[in-house]
């Protein structure tokens, strides 16, 4: 299973264009006409504040968003108790790459500075703690398909609808506890990484998935053409010392075989040479 | 005393001895100077691809020959006294090696195959390397039986001086198209320095 972790891209939206971000979710028609069937949805409170309701914050993806009154994680202190240091930017972001199939991963900066731990939690859904360096903390918050299109309070095809009409992303919010305080984070899910796979219906964000094996399958046949190229262009260095020249010796030259031929011939003359001193003729 | 029918058959026997023992030594000179008779591999099929050469065959020049895989060795060259890197000889002056180091033969680049030349009367495989003429067929032979058919190319390269890079001038320019260089000896023996003064080469191309 693929795992899920903290898009870059993601990452980059939440900091840099968390309002624009807001801005879309606001401007779609899908959202405006399914706003009424979505009051009681926490989503729904996250998106309320974003318009500036009752409460609401319109800030970036740097502002805090206040604690939801009733809106809280099962055995956490709801928002309101502690007061948010002005100086204290808390924002949130959140990945679910390859589709959501273990959670959503969650990063928050900007939390107050000594915090060793903080717990992390969805409005509505489960938590988990994570720890604080540096004033960030960065966890994975399970969650299953079918949680998360129950906090959405969305069926798929009406997400498949947010898609189809131009929808990039849904906002929702993540509690976190920094010193007791809860504070609500607003955090994007991109529908192309996250979103697309609670559509039953194949998505159009799925040919981005199917394209690197497309593109990849014509790096193959050039791979042939590289390496029978590659052989004749190799330079070879000759030696230049070629010590082929046999010495002689005496075991396989004739040279022997001539001496001892020699000897004999030498020793038979010599016989005859004694015979005939002797007057034996002949 | 002897009889002289005794003296007629010694006085006869001198050179009869004689031609016995010149018999003897003619055939020992025979067999001493006999080739490498291996019978060659036969040939099952024409390479079409690099092969490891495992036996050689210069019906021109009577090489019928094994070929051993040498790589390239360290030599301190005789004639100057410097280390320099050459090719890996084999011990038995009856059989050849190609350069292992270097490109096999038909893979398009140049092959190196090396053999001696006795000097004297001594038998060596590449003795008679120089009497080579173009169109002159080589082949080579792998162990499996495939066979790469070659045939020289140009005129042997004879005089060339082992105390300068001749040899590594004329291998590195060698001519379009060459596909395997038999290299051999030549020239003077130099008993100083052990070793003969120069080097011959031949080239060949697969036809």
């Amino acid at each position: 299973m693929p795992q899920l972790h903290l898009s870059r891209r993601t990452g980059r939206r939440l900091l840099a264009t968390g309002a624009i971000a807001a801005v879309a979710v606001l401007g779609t028609p899908a959202v405006a006409s399914a706003a009424p069937s979505l009051t009681d949805n926490p989503v729904t409170d996250v998106l309320g504040g974003l318009t500036g309701g009752a409460g609401g914050s319109t800030g970036g993806s740097g502002t805090v968003v206040p604690g939801l009154p009733g809106g809280g994680l099962p055995g956490l202190p709801t928002g309101g108790s502690g007061t948010p240091d002005p100086t204290e930017i808390i924002s949130g972001g959140a990945a679910c790459v390859q589709g959501l199939v273990t959670g959503i991963q969650v990063s928050v900066t900007g939390l107050a500075t000594g915090l060793t731990e903080a717990l992390i939690g969805l409005l509505g859904g489960g938590s988990t703690t994570a720890p604080v360096e540096d004033g960030e903390a960065v966890t994975t918050i399970p969650v299953t398909q079918a949680q998360l299109l129950n906090l959405l309070d969305l069926s798929p095809e009406a997400i498949a609808d947010l898609f189809e009409n131009g929808q990039e992303s849904l906002t929702m919010a993540v509690q976190v506890i920094v010193d007791g305080v809860t504070r609500t984070v607003q955090v994007v899910l991109d529908f192309a990484e996250c979103l697309a796979a609670l559509i039953p219906t194949p998505a159009p964000a799925a040919p981005t998935t199917t394209t690197p094996p497309t593109s990849a399958a014509p790096v193959e046949p050039a791979a042939p053409a590289v390496t029978t190229s590659a052989a004749p262009v190799q330079a070879v260095a000759y030696p230049g010392y070629a010590p082929t020249g046999g010495a002689p010796s005496d075991d396989s030259s004739p040279a022997g075989l001539l001496g001892l031929g020699a000897l004999v011939a030498a020793s038979g003359g010599g016989a005859l040479w004694l015979r005939a001193r002797r007057g034996v003729a002949g | 005393m002897a009889s002289p029918a005794d003296r007629d058959a010694g006085s006869s026997s001198g050179p009869v001895v004689l031609l016995v023992l010149l018999t003897l030594l003619a055939g020992g000179w025979w067999y001493g100077y006999g080739r490498d008779t291996t019978p060659a591999v036969p040939a099952t099929s024409t390479a079409e691809v690099p092969l490891v050469p495992a036996a050689l065959s210069v019906p021109a020049i009577g090489v019928q020959a094994p070929v051993e895989q040498r790589g390239t060795v360290d030599y301190t060259n005789p004639f100057t006294g410097q280390q320099v890197a050459g090719y890996g000889v084999p011990e038995d002056m009856a059989a050849t090696s190609w350069w292992s180091d270097g490109p096999e033969p038909g893979s398009g680049q140049m092959a190196v195959v090396l053999g001696h030349d006795v000097p004297g009367d001594a038998p060596g495989v590449f003795d008679r390397l120089d009497e080579l003429q173009v169109g002159d067929p080589v082949v080579l032979t792998a162990a499996d039986g495939s066979q790469l058919q070659l045939q020289v190319v140009q005129a042997p390269l004879t005089g060339l001086d082992k105390s300068t890079s001749d040899l590594s001038d004329a291998l590195n320019g060698h001519p379009e198209g060459a596909d395997v260089a038999l290299v051999t000896c030549g020239g003077e023996y130099d008993s100083s320095a052990g070793a003969s003064e120069e080097n011959v080469v031949v080239f060949a191309s697969v036809v």
